[in-house]
C-alpha cells in the first residue's frame, strides 16, 4: 500500500460498494454483501425504532430468521430485499412487544423501552424541535402508512421498492405515503392546538429555527 | 396517473394531489404552474402546503440526523511509514520486559526474611509463689509474632498445672 489515505473521510462509509469504490477491491456478492451491509440494515432499523438497542436486536433476530429460513427465497437476486423486509418486521414485531408490556405493568411505552444509551460521538443526533414531534408523531401512524413515510422520506428509496419491500402494489405504496403524510398534519394539528401558530397553519414551526443547535 | 393537468377548474383536491406529486418530484412543469397559480390564490391550500413543506422538511432533518447510525467510526491507522522502527518499538518492549524480570528476581533474593521460628519460650514469668514446695509456674507463649488467642491456653495451664503441648503450623 503507498502514502494515500486508505479513506478519505473520517468516517467509514456504510456502504460496502463505496468502501469497494475507495479500496478498489470488488464488491461482494450475496450473503457477504448482506453482512457487508449490516450497518446499513441498523440504520434502517434504527429509523423504526429509534433505539439503538432495538435497531441492532432487530437486525440481529432477522439476520438468524433469513438464514434459518434461506430456503424460502425463492429469487436469490433478491437477497437484499428479502432481508431488508425481515428487518422491518422485526422492528414491528419489538414495537409491538414493547407495547404489550407496557400494556401489561401499565406504564408509558417509553419507559418500558430500554434506556438510549448515549449516541456514539459520529452519531449526528442534532434535530430540532419540530422535527422531534415530527418523530413522535410517526410512532403514533398506523403501521403501514409508517412504514411507507419512513421507506419514502427517511430511507429515501423510490415507490416500486417501497411496494416490494412491503408486498403492495406501487400505487397502493404511493397512497399510504399520501395518507401518511395528511395523517402527520393532522396529529401534529391536535398536539399544537393549544399553541400559538401562524395564521391558517395548523402547524407550530416556531420552534424549528429556535432550538437549532449552534 | 398522478401528473394532473392544468384546468380552468384546478380544484383544491387536485391541488393537493399536485403537491404531492411535486414532493417525489413527478410534478410537470405546466402542472407546477397551475398549482402556483391555485396556491397564489386559496389560503387553505396555502396553510396545507406550508404545513406539509415543514414536515417534509422535519423528515429530511430526521433523515440527515440518522444518516451515519450504523456506521463504524473508522480506526486511525497508527501504523509507522517505517517498519524497522515498528520492529525496533516491539524488541525495545521485549528488553525491558526482561529486565524488569530480572529486577525482581535480584529484589526478592535480597530481602527475602528469615523464616519465623515459633519456639515456645517462658515470658513474663508471675510472682514465684509462697512456699518452696509449690509447683513451678509455667507460661507458654510464642516467640516472634505471638498469637493472643494462645495466651489464654497458656494461663489455664499454669493454674490447674497439666502440661499441654500446643503444636501448630502457621500459614
Amino acid at each position: 500500500m503507498n502514502d494515500a489515505p486508505s479513506t478519505p473521510a473520517e468516517y467509514v462509509a456504510p456502504d460496502p460498494e463505496v468502501a469497494a469504490a475507495l479500496t478498489g477491491d470488488p464488491p461482494p456478492t450475496g450473503w457477504d454483501a448482506v453482512h457487508a451491509r449490516r450497518g446499513i440494515l441498523v440504520r434502517l432499523a434504527y429509523r423504526f425504532c429509534w433505539n439503538l438497542h432495538d435497531a441492532e436486536d432487530a437486525v440481529q433476530n432477522a439476520l438468524t430468521q433469513a438464514a434459518r429460513h434461506e430456503s424460502q427465497l425463492t429469487d436469490p437476486q433478491r437477497l437484499w430485499s428479502w432481508v431488508r423486509a425481515i428487518v422491518i418486521r422485526q422492528c414491528h414485531d419489538l414495537r409491538r412487544r414493547a407495547r404489550r408490556v407496557a400494556r401489561a405493568q401499565n406504564v408509558l411505552e417509553d419507559r418500558a423501552r430500554r434506556a438510549e444509551p448515549p449516541p456514539a460521538p459520529h452519531v449526528a443526533l442534532a434535530r430540532s424541535e419540530f422535527s422531534e414531534s415530527v418523530r413522535t408523531a410517526i410512532d403514533r401512524l398506523p403501521q403501514r402508512q409508517r412504514t411507507a413515510l419512513v421507506l419514502r422520506h427517511l430511507e429515501e428509496l423510490g415507490y416500486a421498492e417501497i411496494a416490494q419491500l412491503m408486498g403492495v402494489s406501487e400505487s397502493t405504496a404511493r397512497v399510504q405515503v399520501r395518507n401518511a403524510r395528511d395523517n402527520l398534519r393532522r396529529i401534529l394539528e391536535k398536539t399544537n392546538r393549544s399553541e400559538p401558530r401562524a395564521q391558517g397553519s395548523v402547524l407550530n414551526t416556531n420552534a424549528k429555527t429556535d432550538a437549532r443547535p449552534q | 396517473m398522478k401528473h394532473p393537468t392544468p384546468q380552468p377548474d384546478f380544484t383544491c383536491a387536485a391541488a393537493r394531489d399536485a403537491w404531492h406529486a411535486a414532493c417525489d418530484g413527478e410534478l410537470a412543469a405546466d402542472a407546477q404552474a397551475a398549482l402556483d397559480a391555485h396556491v397564489a390564490a386559496c389560503p387553505a391550500c396555502r396553510a396545507y402546503i406550508d404545513d406539509l413543506a415543514a414536515i417534509a422538511g422535519a423528515l429530511a432533518e430526521l433523515r440527515t440526523a440518522t444518516q451515519r447510525v450504523g456506521a463504524a467510526p473508522a480506526r486511525p491507522t497508527r501504523r509507522h511509514a517505517t517498519p524497522w522502527l515498528n520492529r525496533l518499538t516491539r524488541m525495545a518492549a521485549a528488553i525491558a520486559l526482561v529486565l524488569g524480570a530480572g529486577v525482581l528476581a535480584y529484589l526478592a533474593t535480597v530481602e527475602r526474611p528469615t523464616a519465623p521460628t515459633h519456639t515456645p519460650t517462658t515470658v513474663a514469668q508471675p510472682p514465684a509463689p509462697a512456699g518452696p514446695d509449690a509447683p513451678p509456674p509455667v507460661a507458654i507463649a510464642l516467640a516472634g509474632d505471638s498469637d493472643e488467642r494462645f495466651i489464654p491456653v497458656a494461663r489455664a495451664t499454669q493454674q490447674s498445672n497439666v502440661h499441654v503441648f500446643v503444636l501448630f503450623e502457621r500459614p
